[in-house]
């Protein structure tokens, strides 16, 4: 059953590996700044405080959760499974801790993280000087690890390991359960999935309408978010606010190509595709429409995989923000738009999360008889 | 859930496959390398952390100065030595604790002779002032050597001036004023700087105290003989018809600066002990004159104008100083109701009889010098007005012999002891009323030697204003704001930009231009003495005694009448 590449074995091995290293990572120096003789350091929680002090709770929250919350759950939860599933014991709690795993995958940001570590580093580096600390070096360690145990993790075979892929007495067309793919009958919709817990259903009753208001709010949130400068921070020692859009334009002038891609693609790209991928999804299904149906489904895949990539920007201004307070004109702060810009980010995602691409080839199919 | 799942896991039987083959490659096993390699770094960590702890103390300052918790430092040379973890207010309400974690090398030097200081938190000229305005204060820490270890400290608001591993000796000044020395003034010896002023107090009589500490090797030069005097920032000195003027050294200007002198004598004598205590003159020529020792008290009354007599002027015999004037106020005869000028002056018994009377002789400075007055006096001894350049100068106190003088002797009233004074030191305005003695009084007004005298005093200012030396102090000057502009453009790169924006923004800057200014103004100074105000005042003066001068030479008799309304 060995899929290229999956190994269950190390997918434990990284797990474990990026759950220790997530100690240090989040408890020793994380980045220190040096100008004029004196320094500033972080460890990563700082970030948290500073944005909350400095009257962005939302940001600070965001952050707690994306990054100081939910990657450890994730991994802990992960090790424990693939721990448990080695031996013979199967307890009750093992669908549930591995479906939670699955559900924080998105929303553990290490990864994303780490870049936008790499973009504020960037930043930093054109006024002044910035090392990276041990903290930094262990988180970007686990940022590859959960790189790693993302690509070797073989899901199915966890799933199968923890239950049968069916109901032994399946009889009649089966509907699967969201979470675990597992076939019940389609009797026993509405109720908890023998396996993972999770509540079965064959499509969310609610499913479209939900992605629509959740869109709507992020189209709207989406003009404040560009409209309005990000974050300020100091170029050539002057206070400079910078929207959305300026900042790409800056980083390519400091020469930094890659990175203005990056952030053209992650902060500016993805939430336009998202949207509009995500509106064409949702009004052709809404129409009954069946043209291009595999074209939107792939365009779905697509903005699901990528969409997380957008929080690379709010990140770099919270990885910035506690090392950047030297004096009235040294410093980095939050701007007005990073809290809609994350907001944005987030709804665009659970709009995502709402969305059953199968309703459009269900409302098609229906459209067509 | 509840079936056994293990079976799940195999390839379902249904398959007519032969059942595939797991090998252990090396790769299954090495993986397990990361994980361990993770804790053992974690653990490493760990160790390294609980390590590297160091130690809290606490350090009670009087104002957090914009301290920052987790951000302000503690350093030692310049080096981090720590981090400030917390402020709390102190149990007495006032003050402040600061909590400090410093690094464990510290552990040793905690001790009660280390000390913690605030770093950049007045603003100065420094740089560390200048690196505060930028990027907030720092605390300043110095081991301590010896002393009983302790983990709680009093916070200076400033680096001591001596470091507690300075190797020197202490000494103590008194002072009746202080002028322009304060804390941190530097001790010259021939233009070495040789020491600092470590602190400043009060005593109970109105003098103030001060510590000094002299730096190894320096301290040797302490000698009973030593004599130390402030050093002004500018120097004018009319002592004995002649003009000297010097412009301390620039590092005094700011902190003020002492200077120290020893005589040179033959079996060099030893190093004074520790905490011997010095006079501290008020000019170098107070301390060439050398008052020191006991002082007796003395009063004086003259019927003449004596108001314009300056506190400290001098008391002289023969032209040698031997005392100086306390106070003046107006006062009028008992008997008579005659307006006069009562004068208390110090005496000291040393300088009236160097030979004569030495510490240690004497049990009773003041009958001894009783004793020595009353000789004087029966010799025909009495206290006159005297003026030095006549007619101009200073006024001063001496003791004169007049011939045929009617007899007189120590007066004693109440707890003071009156020296008589001559019966004639009436002064020249007098003169008119005496018109029988107005031809006398003109032929001994000595009008070629004033004239000598001022053209003298003249020319000397004139080469003072424009000689080379006045120039070269002010080249000097110069010079050394060249080097704090040379200073500055050092750490340029960094500090340039900012500190024009600092100039257009912040104006946090100003009090840097506000400094230099100081520093061209000179310490403590008023804004009127002003180098070149000083000088443009000494052009003035210049011209007017030129004008004096001229008008003397023409029209003598103005001496007696005044000067005459021009025809």
């Amino acid at each position: 059953m060995h899929c290229a590449g999956k190994s269950l074995d190390v997918a434990l091995a990284c797990a474990i590996t990026t759950l220790l290293v997530l100690i240090p990572a989040l408890s020793e120096p994380f980045l220190t700044t040096y100008a004029f003789g004196a320094t500033r350091s972080s460890i990563l929680p700082s970030s948290v405080l500073v944005l909350w002090r400095e009257g962005w709770p939302l940001l600070g929250i965001v952050f707690f959760l994306f990054v100081l919350a939910f990657p450890p759950v994730r991994f802990a939860a992960l090790a424990a499974v693939l721990l448990t599933i080695r031996t013979e014991v199967r307890p009750r709690w093992l669908g549930a801790a591995f479906r939670t795993a699955n559900a924080l995958e998105t929303w553990a940001m290490l990864d994303v993280f780490f870049l936008g570590m790499a973009v504020a580093y960037a930043r930093l580096h054109v006024s002044i000087r910035v090392t990276i600390d041990t903290g930094a070096f262990c988180f970007v360690t686990a940022a590859v690890f959960s790189l790693v145990v993302r690509a070797t993790l073989d899901k199915r075979r966890v799933w199968r390991s923890i239950g049968p892929d069916a109901d032994p007495g399946l009889t009649g067309p089966p509907i699967v359960c969201p979470s675990c793919d597992r076939l019940v009958s389609k009797d026993s919709e509405g109720r908890p999935c023998l396996r993972c817990g999770a509540v079965v259903r064959a499509r969310h009753p609610m499913g479209v309408s939900r992605t629509v208001a959740l869109l709507l709010a992020a189209v709207l949130l989406y003009l404040p978010a560009n409209f309005y400068p990000i974050a300020t921070i100091p170029i050539d020692f002057r206070p400079t606010a910078y929207t959305v859009f300026g900042g790409i334009i800056d980083l390519s002038k400091s020469r930094l190509i890659g990175l203005a891609l990056l952030v053209f693609c992650a902060s500016f790209a993805i939430p336009i595709l998202k949207m509009a991928g995500l509106s064409w999804c949702a009004v052709s299904s809404m129409r009954r429409s069946n043209k291009r149906l595999i074209g939107k489904t792939r365009i779905f895949r697509l903005i699901e995989e990528l969409g997380r990539w957008s929080m690379i920007d709010p990140f770099t201004i919270a990885c910035f923000i506690p090392v950047m307070d030297f004096n009235a004109l040294l410093y980095g702060r939050a701007g007005p738009a990073a809290t809609p810009f994350a907001t944005v980010v987030i709804l665009t995602t659970l709009a995502v999360k709402c969305f059953d691409p199968r309703e459009m080839w269900d409302r098609a199919g229906g459209g067509n008889g | 859930m509840a079936e056994p799942p293990a079976a799940m896991a195999e390839p379902p039987a249904e398959h007519s496959l032969p059942p595939a083959e797991t090998r252990k490659t090396l790769w299954t096993a090495l993986i397990w390398a990361l994980p361990l390699a993770a804790l053992m770094i974690v653990a490493y960590l760990a160790v390294q952390w609980v390590a590297e702890r160091g130690e809290i103390v606490t350090v009670t300052f009087t104002r957090s100065a914009g301290a920052r918790v987790g951000e302000t430092k503690v350093t030692y040379q310049g080096v981090e030595a720590g981090h400030l973890v917390d402020i709390v207010p102190n149990k007495d309400g006032h003050r402040l604790d600061f909590k400090l974690r410093l690094v464990p090398e510290a552990k040793p030097g905690l001790n009660t002779n280390a000390r913690f200081f605030l770093i950049g938190a007045s603003p100065g000229l420094d740089l560390n002032a200048l690196r505060a305005v930028v990027s907030g204060i720092s605390i300043g820490y110095v081991p301590g050597e010896g002393g009983t270890p302790t983990r709680s400290f009093e916070g200076l608001e400033h680096a001591p001036s001596v470091l507690p591993g300075d190797r020197g000796t202490r000494y103590l000044l008194t002072a009746r004023t202080l002028g322009s020395v304060h804390e941190g003034a530097i001790l010259l010896f021939h233009g070495q700087a040789i020491g600092k002023v470590s602190n400043v107090t009060l005593t109970g009589d109105a003098h103030f105290r001060l510590e000094i500490f002299i730096f190894q090797p320096f301290d040797a030069l302490v000698k009973p003989g030593a004599r130390f005097w402030k050093v002004s920032p500018l120097r004018l000195s009319f002592a004995n018809g002649s003009v000297d003027a010097s412009l301390a050294p620039v590092s005094t200007l700011l902190p003020g600066g002492i200077e120290l002198d020893t005589a040179m004598e033959s079996p060099p004598s030893p190093q004074s002990r520790s905490d011997s205590e010095f006079i501290l003159y008020a000019s170098r020529s107070a301390a060439q004159q050398g008052l020191s020792g006991p002082t007796v008290r003395y009063a004086f009354e003259f019927a003449s104008d004596a108001g314009d007599l300056q506190d400290g002027a001098a008391v002289t015999l023969l032209g040698f100083q031997i005392g100086e004037v306390e106070t003046t106020r107006l006062a009028y005869d008992a008997r008579t109701g005659r307006p006069l000028t009562a004068v208390t002056a110090v005496l000291y018994p040393q300088q009236l009889d160097p030979s004569g009377l030495v510490a240690g002789d004497v049990a009773d400075w003041r009958s001894a010098t009783d004793a020595k007055l009353r000789k004087l006096i029966r010799l025909g001894y009495r206290a006159r007005l005297a003026q030095s350049p006549p007619l101009v100068g200073a006024r001063s106190i001496a003791l004169v012999r007049i011939p045929a003088a009617a007899p007189a002797d120590l007066t004693h009233d109440g707890d003071s002891t009156r020296i008589p004074s001559a019966a004639d030191s009436a002064s020249l305005d007098d003169i008119a009323s005496q018109a029988d003695q107005i031809l006398a009084k003109v032929n001994r007004i000595p009008i070629e030697e004033i004239g000598r005298e001022l053209q003298i005093v003249t020319s000397r200012l004139a080469d003072l204003a424009s000689s080379p030396k006045t120039a070269e102090s002010l080249a000097h000057l110069n010079h050394s704001m060249a080097q704090l502009d040379q200073m500055f453009s050092e750490v340029q790169p960094q500090i340039g930009p900012i500190v024009t924006k600092l100039n257009d923004a912040a104006g946090q800057v100003a009090s840097i231009s506000l400094a230099v200014k100081h520093l061209l103004d000179g310490d403590g100074a008023d804004p009127e003495s002003s180098l070149p105000e000083a000088i443009r005042q000494l052009n003035e003066a210049v011209r007017s005694i030129r004008t004096l001068a001229d008008y003397l030479d023409r029209h003598p008799e103005a001496l007696i009448r005044g000067k005459r309304p021009v025809p």
